[in-house]
């Protein structure tokens, strides 16, 4: 390329693509919509169904518990789904608005994020260790069977209880650390490209 | 009998599969300009198309619809590039968005710019990018100083700034 000409570059940017390649994107797109589609019907459908077999078993056994369990329930889905919901429009006002608006919001949302990723790396292992010590001090005093007599269970399921909940939260713990420690880099990445645009933004006025 | 505009009443929203007829090249160039791993800019496209989807139904053609899209696939394409925390790998142009060409030699030297094209915006600061991917996709300038929310000299600057980093790109690529 010898010259510079935008008009020229231009056409040259947007030579049609070939018909095998229009067609693999309609592909990706339909496949995209049907996935999204399901997922909403998914959602309607499972919040549905967990809401019936709540009300059944508020019926079957109308005792004050199940009304304040079952209540609870219903009221987390509709959180949940008014959650989603809400997320959902800030996903697409960021993403519709301007750059800068969508990095601001960005960086919010990384920021909160690694702020609920520090708690739950704090609080998961506090649990685990509350939990090992009510168990060491069951042991100790002579009531092996605190959690026998509570839940009904059996000393071996006491301690295959034990043995997943803490590899659960081992788990828990490495996600957490992954996304924390991840947030850190995305985080510094936005941060740096906000001010790549306000500084741009500052020489061009 | 008074048209749709006078009455005050919105023309109706085109389908998804209509978006994507007619402005599916678009978001493949804007994917193509910040992702050049086929397989990640694989999945840039869907990241598109998926935005695209849920955002058609608030479109109220306070400007174009190929404005539209075009914003909501250049931020998705910067936030995924701020997500992937690293910088875009330059690749092979992939063939597949090449047209035929009766005349190979042709088709061969239009290959040959485009991708050496691609890879100098590609190295371009992102907000230069944006607005050398905006002017390449033929947006007038009051068009694009409004999707970027910037003045017209602002905008007159940094296209100027971004012309003269991707010419000298393009020197050097020679």
């Amino acid at each position: 390329m010898t010259d510079f000409d935008l008009d020229r570059l231009g056409e040259l940017w947007r030579q049609d693509p070939e018909p095998a390649e229009i067609e693999r994107l309609r592909r990706t797109a339909k496949m995209v919509s049907r996935r999204a589609r399901m997922a909403q019907i998914a959602d309607t459908v499972g919040a549905i169904v967990v809401s019936v077999v709540m009300l059944g078993v508020t019926i079957l056994n109308p005792q004050p518990t199940t009304v304040v369990v079952v209540t609870a329930a219903l009221l987390m889905i509709l959180y949940t789904f008014e959650r989603n919901r809400k997320l959902r429009e800030t996903e697409i006002r960021m993403l519709s608005g301007t750059t800068e608006e969508m990095l601001d919001q960005s960086i919010e949302r990384a920021r909160a994020t690694r702020k609920r990723m520090r708690l739950n790396l704090i609080s998961v292992p506090v649990a685990i260790v509350v939990y090992s010590a009510l168990i060491f001090a069951a042991r100790r005093g002579n009531d092996p069977t605190i959690l026998r007599s509570q839940l009904h269970l059996s000393e071996h399921m006491v301690l295959v209880t034990t043995i997943v909940l803490v590899l659960v939260a081992a788990f828990m713990t490495i996600g957490y650390a992954r996304t924390f420690i991840r947030s850190r880099a995305e985080l510094d990445s936005l941060e740096w490209l906000r001010d790549a645009y306000r500084r741009e933004r500052d020489e061009s006025q | 009998m008074t048209s749709d505009a006078e009455s005050g009443k919105r023309a109706p929203l085109p389908s998804f599969e209509q978006v994507v007829a007619e402005h599916g090249a678009l978001i493949a160039r804007i994917a193509m300009s910040y992702e050049a791993d086929p397989a990640l800019r694989e999945d840039l496209v869907q990241q598109i198309f998926l935005a695209v989807w849920q955002a058609l139904p608030t479109f109220r053609a306070d400007s174009s619809l190929r404005t539209f899209i075009a914003r909501i696939a250049q931020n998705r394409a910067i936030s995924y590039v701020a997500k992937q925390v690293r910088q875009p790998a330059v690749a092979e142009l992939d063939d597949r968005i090449e047209a035929e060409d009766p005349d190979p030699e042709q088709t061969a030297m239009r290959a040959s710019d485009r991708r050496a094209l691609l890879e100098a915006t590609r190295k371009l600061p992102l907000p230069q990018r944006q607005v050398i991917v905006l002017v390449l996709e033929g947006f007038d300038y009051s068009e694009i100083a409004e999707m970027l929310d910037i003045a017209p000299n602002a905008l007159a600057l940094r296209l100027s700034r971004a012309k003269a980093n991707l010419k000298s790109l393009l020197e050097r690529a020679r």
